[in-house]
Parts: structure tokens; C-alpha cells; sequence
């Protein structure tokens, strides 16, 4: 994907999710489209553009909605790189892979967003979000993540084979 | 030299992670002014964001009526019997204009005390389920301030409309604001019952609903009370409509009552909005 594709996909994925996405809430739980963007992008683009892309996507975010700017940023920012520390050691075909990704980064991204709330001193129960939010989240994103890396993988072009080292 | 080229990524990543929570750190505090590249991207997007925001309402409300064509039937009945309720009522209406001299009077006071009101749309949602905060269109050039109060007209019972909270600002751009909503989950808005004038405080939790305490435990407060904000603390204007009571949960160790209340405001279909101007 160049940068041009990741920036608009991005965008896109930004003034949608803030606008329409919020009307198919299921059980009063929306599906994050930001993670599962993110957990795509690093898992065709490796480490380092999933890092950025993922700082990109939460900076966004925090900037116009949130007022501790930086929280879903930094939960981005990793989940972009640990996610892409797969390439190359995973098949990228599957669509286990993004759906497994997905999956695991939406519990770490609510663990990781109890603990910041925690310790910029909200009372949240965790008992409440994990019961509430986390489950019906995970379930939407995990079959969101199956639409989206089908959608999104028009826009990655098949690796053209080379026999000369790069 | 070595080192560094070798754990070089790692480097990076934990720099930038050191930087991203020392900006958490010094974003939490209430700020006065936004800087400008946020000021940049809210007013970038703001009008875009806005735009879509009414077609994705337009799209749901026409999904929505699809699903009522059943009901169609059962509510022209409905109707029916009601306006013949309503013919009825209209004649004693008229038998009421005459006597309408202190009813006007009352409007007339009602609105020279009534605050400023800038009529305002909302442009996004905060995604994700944590938070209930939202954007909307209008900000610094229209007048608006830090610490607004947002609200929405609500009608209480027939015919009586109250102001109802929705929220407040807390910063603002030049064309667009990011509101806390009373249900958020950082909230707190002192009130008052407004039958016994007792007072407490209710914050915001993740179910949508209001949970709070009364100063008095003896308090004697039940299901159906109207809670209106009291304005203690300065934060929110007095007089505002919040909800009803829909529980009292009295715990013999507590030395407080409790209390969860429904909010007045429908948050999920919050559309168009008012700011008070101090």
C-alpha cells in the first residue's frame, strides 16, 4: 500500500466511524473500525507503517473527540507494531489472521485503556466493561475484520516475485 | 554505535511511547486554549464530519420507518381515536383563550429570563464505547465559551417543555466544540429534587443511565422524582431539567442514599442541540 492509500483509508475510516458507524450499535456496542484498520494495514505493511499508521489513526481521534490526548494513540501506536511484528513468520493469506488479530488486540486495547483511565483517576468498573463491552466488541470486530481485510485487500498489491535479493 | 543500531527500533518505539504519555499527562488537566494543529484538524473536519452525520441520521430514520410499516395499521387506529380526543379538547381551548391575559403574561416572563441560546448540530461521536462525547458545529466564532452549558428542549409532561442538560463544553475551536455529555462516565452535576429541594450528586456511568448519592440520608426521596440541576460548584447553570428517579437504593452501612436516574435527554438520538451563553 503507498502512503497515499493508507492516508485516505484512514480518513475514510475516521469521518465514518464518527458519523455513521454509531448507528449500527448492537446491544449498545459499536464495532471499533479504527483497530481493526489498523490491525490490517500492519499486518500487509510490517512493523513500522503500522506503528505510524497506528499513531496516525488514534492521534486523529484523540485530537477531536477525547480530552487526555494521547490514550488511544499510544494503544494504537502498539497495537500497529506488535501486529506487524507477524510478518513474514505468519501466512498472510488466511483470514485467521486477521480475524485472531483483531480479536486479541480488542481485549488488549480495553485492558490497555482500563489501566490509563485508572490511573488518571476515572471510576470504571472492570467487571462492568468486560461483561458489557468487551465481549459483544470483540465478537463485532472479529466479523468486521472479515469484511474490512477483504475490502481493504484490493488496495495491497501481490508481492511480484523476485529472485535477486533486494 | 553498535548498541544503538541494534535495538534501534526498539528505541524509537519506547521514545515515542515516552512522549505519548508525558501529552497524556499534561492533556488531562482542564486546558484554556487548543493548540493550533488541533484547532487545524477540528476545523478541517468538523464541516465534513457534520455533513455525513446528517445523511448517516437520514439513512437511519428510513430504515427505522421501514420497520414500523406493520405498525402502520394499529397506529392509524390509534390516531383516529385520538384525534376525536383531541377535537374535544380543542374546544375547551378556545373556551380558554379568553381568560389567556395571564398565561401570556407568564410567557412574556418566562422569556426575559430565559437565557441566550445558540442553536448548535452535532458533528461527530467519540468512537468506541467508553465515553459519551461529541462534537458540534458551532465554536469560538459564534461566541461560545469554555464551560457552556449544552441543552435540549425537553417536554416534561403535555404541553410543558423544559431545558434539558445534554452537557458542557470543554474546549472549543474556531467552528466547532468537543461536549461532555452528563452521562459520561468523568461527569459529576450537582441536583436538587425538586419536591423536597433535597440535594446530592449524580455522575454518569456506562450504561447510560445517571447513578448518584443525597447529602441527606434521611432524605425523602422515591421513584418518579424530577431532579433539576442546583448549580452548586459553578459548573452547570441551576434550574436545568436532568431526570427521574428511577431507583433508591438504601444500604444500612452507607451513611448516603443512593439513587440512579434516567436521564431526560435521549442521547441516542441527540440531533440538533442549544449552548447557554453565559
Amino acid at each position: 500500500m503507498s502512503v497515499l492509500t493508507i492516508s485516505i483509508i484512514i480518513i475514510i475510516n475516521f469521518i465514518l466511524q464518527s458519523t455513521i458507524v454509531p448507528y449500527f450499535d448492537i446491544f449498545n456496542v459499536v464495532p471499533n473500525t479504527s483497530l481493526i484498520v489498523v490491525v490490517v494495514i500492519a499486518i500487509s505493511n510490517g512493523k513500522i507503517v503500522g506503528a505510524i499508521s497506528g499513531l496516525i489513526v488514534g492521534l486523529l481521534s484523540d485530537v477531536i473527540f477525547s480530552v487526555p490526548i494521547g490514550i488511544n494513540s499510544f494503544i494504537y501506536f502498539f497495537i500497529g507494531y506488535l501486529v506487524g511484528m507477524t510478518e513474514n513468520k505468519l501466512s498472510r493469506e488466511s483470514i485467521l489472521l486477521p480475524i485472531s488479530m483483531t480479536i486479541l488486540s480488542t481485549v488488549g486495547y480495553h485492558l490497555l485503556y482500563y489501566l490509563f483511565t485508572f490511573f488518571l483517576g476515572y471510576e470504571i468498573s472492570i467487571r462492568y466493561i468486560m461483561k458489557n463491552i468487551v465481549i459483544f466488541e470483540t465478537i463485532y470486530n472479529a466479523l468486521l475484520s472479515v469484511i474490512l481485510s477483504k475490502l481493504l485487500a484490493r488496495f495491497i498489491k501481490a508481492p511480484s516475485i523476485r529472485f535477486s535479493k533486494k | 554505535m553498535l548498541f544503538f543500531k541494534k535495538y534501534k527500533n526498539r528505541m524509537i518505539v519506547s521514545l515515542i511511547a515516552i512522549i505519548l504519555i508525558v501529552i497524556i499527562g499534561v492533556t488531562n488537566s482542564e486546558r484554556l486554549k487548543l493548540t493550533a494543529m488541533e484547532r487545524f484538524l477540528g476545523n478541517a473536519f468538523s464541516p465534513i464530519q457534520k455533513f455525513i452525520f446528517s445523511i448517516g441520521r437520514n439513512v437511519y430514520e428510513f430504515f427505522g420507518s421501514i420497520k414500523n410499516i406493520s405498525n402502520l395499521m394499529e397506529e392509524n387506529e390509534e390516531l383516529k381515536l385520538k384525534v376525536a380526543k383531541l377535537e374535544e379538547e380543542n374546544r375547551r381551548y378556545e373556551d380558554l383563550i379568553g381568560k389567556s391575559e395571564y398565561i401570556i403574561n407568564e410567557k412574556k416572563l418566562l422569556e426575559s429570563t430565559n437565557y441566550k441560546l445558540i442553536p448548535a448540530q452535532v458533528a461527530g461521536k467519540e468512537p468506541g464505547n467508553w465515553f459519551n462525547r461529541f462534537t458540534i458545529d458551532k465554536g469560538s466564532n459564534d461566541g461560545i465559551e469554555k464551560g457552556d452549558t449544552v441543552i435540549q428542549a425537553v417536554e416534561v409532561d403535555e404541553e410543558i417543555v423544559l431545558e434539558g442538560v445534554v452537557g458542557r463544553v470543554v474546549e472549543v475551536g474556531d467552528n466547532w466544540s468537543k461536549v461532555i455529555s452528563i452521562i459520561d462516565e468523568n461527569n459529576n452535576i450537582s441536583f436538587k429534587v425538586i419536591r423536597t429541594q433535597d440535594g446530592g450528586i449524580v455522575s454518569g456511568s456506562l450504561d447510560g443511565n445517571l447513578n448518584g448519592y443525597l447529602f441527606d440520608s434521611k432524605a425523602d426521596v422515591m421513584k418518579g422524582d424530577k431532579l433539576f440541576s442546583s448549580g452548586l460548584g459553578g459548573v452547570y447553570l441551576p434550574d436545568l431539567y436532568i431526570g427521574e428517579i428511577t431507583d433508591v437504593i438504601k444500604e444500612d452501612e452507607d451513611l448516603t442514599k443512593k439513587i440512579k436516574v434516567k436521564p431526560a435527554v435521549d442521547f441516542k438520538k441527540l440531533y440538533k442541540v442549544y449552548v447557554i451563553l453565559d
